[in-house]
Parts: structure tokens; sequence; C-alpha cells
């Protein structure tokens, strides 16, 4: 009989921790302000102008996104949750045409999954596997110089180049708030 | 007999554990107390105090039933209806039509009402605001909210 009750008793410790063990949440950790600090392309430190240094990411718990890219003086906003043990999905905007009257740009949103290599207290690590046609149109913190196509040969080019995988990684370090 | 009980009991207390121990966190709404009209009184931007002029205080908010809230902005003399909640664990405050402004309820008591957020500038700063409120009577009519005279 008390070999029946401890056996209960440990299966019932063993389900308990077993059954919540696979839900770490990791969405109070990213919420805050991140400052971009280094992003990798391909595991090479790629060269950040110094609008690119002053990117700022807000987190807001509520699952609201903010961000300002420095170097077009744009802020962005849209929603993100944490999903799959460690996967950040962003609505992020995309450019979706440019405005004949001010050659400005149109946005649409899109959905965007990082995976999280790493997020702590002061340190956030995402990356994205993507195409380099998808990354210069997705406002991934910055957005990036767009292209200009002069000649049919030149367009051929960047089509090859813009089908190109990547792997990008950022790292942002947190900020006080 | 007396094992089959036993057993019975086992799967209880597990399917007890289970549904107590992994239940997700339920959203702890506790908004009587915000469910009333606020006066905007003062407002500081980064510790620093921001002077209003009149019509700037005259701004009115009243959190009402099924998540309808109504504001009023006497500047510009414009009556906005708009969708709040709030969330007591995170202490968020959403109001729709300002997102993706979030607010955060710094102080809630039967007079006033403390929100802190945060607002870019133009060139990339993130700014701290605190807004002040205070409880006042309102009347509302056909949407538009005004205090009670």
């Amino acid at each position: 009989m008390k070999k029946l009750k401890l056996l209960a008793f440990i299966t019932i410790l063993s389900v308990a921790f077993l059954s919540c063990g696979d839900e770490k949440d990791l969405s109070q950790d990213l919420a805050g302000l991140w400052k971009q600090d280094e992003v990798l392309v391909d595991g090479t430190p790629a060269q950040l102008n110094d609008c690119e240094k002053e990117v700022t990411l807000l987190l807001e718990a509520n699952g609201v996104y903010r961000m300002f890219d420095t170097c077009s003086s744009m802020e962005h906003s849209g929603t993100w949750i944490f999903s799959d043990k460690e996967w950040l999905n962003m609505s992020m905007d995309k450019i979706t045409g440019m405005n004949s009257s001010d050659g400005t740009y149109r946005y649409g949103q899109v959905l965007v999954r990082f995976t999280i290599l790493n997020v702590d207290n002061s340190n956030l690590e995402i990356r994205i596997k993507t195409t380099l046609g998808e990354r210069k149109k997705t406002i991934q913190f910055t957005q990036m110089i767009q292209d200009t196509i002069v000649t049919g040969e030149q367009a051929l080019l960047l089509d090859t180049k813009n089908k190109e995988m990547h792997s990008y990684i950022y790292r942002f370090k947190k900020m006080q708030l | 007999m007396y094992q089959i009980k036993n057993a019975f009991l086992i799967g209880l207390s597990i399917m007890l554990l289970l549904v107590v121990g992994c239940k997700s966190d339920v959203t702890d709404l506790n908004s009587e107390k915000l469910m009333k009209s606020w006066q905007l009184v003062s407002m500081t931007k980064n510790e620093q105090p921001v002077s209003l002029t009149d019509c700037q205080q005259g701004e009115l908010i009243l959190f009402a039933e099924k998540n309808v809230c109504y504001i009023y902005t006497a500047c510009d003399n414009t009556d906005l209806r708009s969708a709040w909640n709030y969330e007591i664990k995170t202490m968020i405050l959403n109001i729709s039509d300002y997102l993706p402004v979030t607010f955060y309820i710094q102080q809630l008591d039967a007079g006033n009402l403390t929100v802190r957020y945060y607002d870019y500038s133009s060139d990339g700063k993130l700014d701290t605001y605190k807004k002040y409120y205070k409880s006042v009577q309102t009347t509302l009519e056909n949407g538009k909210l005004r205090l009670k005279q």
C-alpha cells in the first residue's frame, strides 16, 4: 500500500513538472527598449553607419512594438508575439510601392518570423533567413537603399542577386526606459 | 475495489494538477476604478512639467461599459468614441485610437489617475510622458462628453 502511495506521489510530481516544462514564455524578457548594436550577414559583421547604431526598438508588454529608423527618420510600428519556444513574430512594414507625387514609399504589413538565439536582461539576438530582395523591401529595423534599374542587363543581375538567400543576425542591447 | 478507488483518486489528482498547474494566466480585469470620467490637469515630459493651455486642460475621457470610451479634446473641439481595455497584471491601458501608444497606469484611486507613456521625438529620441487626471462629473449626450455644469 505504501509503495502504491509513493508511486502515486512520484507520478503526480512528475506529471506536474513535465506538463508545464515546455511553456517557458520569453515575452517578459523580450519586452523593453532595445538598441541595435550589431548586424551579421552570413556570419560576417556588417559595417553599421552612425544612424544604424541609433536604431531603437520598443517592445511593449501588450504586444505592440514601435521602432525608430534614424537613417530615414521614420517611426514604424506593429505587433509582436513570442511563440513556439524560440520565435519572435513581428508584423513589419514592407515597401509596396512609391507615391509618384512626392516620391515617398507606400508600406503594407507582413509577418516576419525571427528565431531568438539569445535573450536576457541585457542582450537580444535574433536571426532570420531570407532573400536579399525581401530584406530590401522589409523594414527590418532600417530601410535599405532601394534598387534603381537603368538597363536590362542591370535588372537581370539585380534579380539574380535579390533571389540569393542570406542569414541576418540582429544584436540589440537593452536600454533603460 | 480499494485499489480501483485509489487509482481513481490518483487520476483525479493528476487531472487537478494539470488544470491548476498549467492553466494560462487569466487576465485579471479590475476596471471598476477606471470606469468614470477624468480630466487632464497636468503633464510632464521626461520628468519636466509641460505647461498646458486652458483647452488642453479641458481634455476629458470617460471609460464606459463594454470597453467603450469617449474622449473630448477641447483644443480642436473633437469628440471621439473609442475602445479601451485595462490589464491589471501589466498595468497597461490600451485605447485603440491612440495605439501604438501604450499607457501604463502609475496611480489609480478614487480621485486621481496617472498614466505614463513613451513617444518618439522627430530625431528618434524616446521621451517619457506622464499625464495626470482628476476624477470629474460629466454628461454624455449624442456621444459628446462634457463637464457637468
